[in-house]
């Protein structure tokens, strides 16, 4: 992808081109397209796998191009990832609700 | 001594560099001081709005029935076009931080006015959809009455689930999902408002030639922070809107 270094405005942060701005935006919008398509198709369980999944790849290609995290530093790399780290031990607290079963109405969610 | 001249007079000192500021000693350490700064202060808003993800996981394991009954009162196209219309300003904010790199100052003043004319639109479609639940008597508190959608009251793998729970709890549990979707699209909304407050403030300084807009730092962080808007919303739209069966 050489056109993305084709312009340099500082030393290390080269401007990504509109080309490739536009391709992602595009890319963006066929996701939304898919993550409503897919609520309509009787995947059952799989659907909320595939809608999330569909998510993580949007917010992938939001961060790598229009957040500019793949010209970054490795510094910047770090930090964009230390984020979800967190998020992922405060996920771990879920544990502690799905080992209780009184939350549940028994019978209601099959 | 005006900021200006400061920058200025440091530039003479140096001879090359107008932008680097006296503490740092190259561009290079300065644009990741910028960086590791904002993804910090985005770090801890993944954490604010993760803890009210986890709220929304929890609840909606818990009561998977209603939750999927509750969501038919929200509107998947109304949804869908506020995703359009987040999707399409943070391409747009991409290209005012393009032109601030490429030092284009219309180029900036052009992306930022289309950047808060869409994020205006995204407050319009909310405002539509808030105000039907406020007749619906949708909204959480004393005037919250669920009425449970035919389909869920017709299924037969449902029907004598739902005639066995005491009104009061329905109620509770379909209260539940709207208390999630109004604190966590209610949170988002909040952050929309702040982002057009500081994107037209970053457009008057452009248009005003503010030396702090010279470098283009500024309009950097203001687009991780309107990227991030838009990352949180990419959630909240199949989490709410598209609940599958």
């Amino acid at each position: 992808m050489s056109e993305e270094h084709g312009t340099h405005a500082t030393h290390e942060h080269p401007a990504t081109s509109v080309f490739t701005f536009f391709k992602v935006y595009i890319a963006l919008l066929l996701l939304l397209l898919a993550t409503i398509w897919v609520q309509y198709q009787n995947f059952g369980g799989l659907a909320n796998p595939i809608a999330m999944a569909i998510a993580v790849i949007k917010m992938g290609l939001v961060m790598a191009i229009f957040m500019g995290v793949r010209f970054g530093s490795k510094l910047m790399k770090l930090w964009a990832f230390v984020g979800f780290f967190f998020l992922l031990i405060l996920f771990g607290t879920l544990i502690d609700y799905s080992s209780r079963e009184w939350m549940y109405f028994h019978g209601w969610s099959q | 001594m005006s900021a200006e001249a400061a920058v200025q007079e440091h530039a003479h000192g140096h001879g090359h560099e107008p932008d680097l500021m006296h503490q740092f000693d190259t561009m290079e350490q300065q644009n990741d001081a910028y960086m590791t700064g904002m993804w910090t202060f985005l770090v801890t808003e993944i954490m604010f709005f993760g803890g009210l993800f986890c709220a929304y996981l929890v609840y909606r394991y818990s009561y998977p029935t209603i939750f999927f009954d509750a969501h038919k009162h929200l509107s998947i196209r109304m949804g869908g076009l506020n995703t359009f219309i987040l999707l399409t300003s943070s391409f747009s904010m991409a290209l005012a931080v393009r032109a601030a790199q490429l030092k284009s100052r219309k180029g900036q003043l052009i992306w930022l006015a289309v950047t808060v004319l869409f994020a205006f639109g995204f407050l319009v479609v909310k405002y539509f959809e808030y105000s039907a639940k406020f007749e619906h008597h949708l909204v959480p508190g004393p005037y919250f009455n669920y009425e449970p959608t035919t389909s869920l009251v017709n299924n037969p793998h449902f029907n004598g689930i739902v005639s066995q729970i005491p009104g009061a709890q329905l109620q509770q549990w379909a209260q539940m999902f709207f208390v999630l979707y109004f604190c966590m699209t209610g949170l988002h909304g909040i952050h929309v408002i702040i982002g057009i407050i500081v994107i037209s403030i970053l457009w008057w300084m452009v248009y005003k030639g503010h030396p702090a807009t010279r470098y283009f730092m500024p309009i950097e962080m203001t687009g991780l922070y309107w990227h991030f808007v838009d990352i949180v919303w990419i959630f909240l739209y199949p989490l709410f809107y598209l609940i599958p069966h």
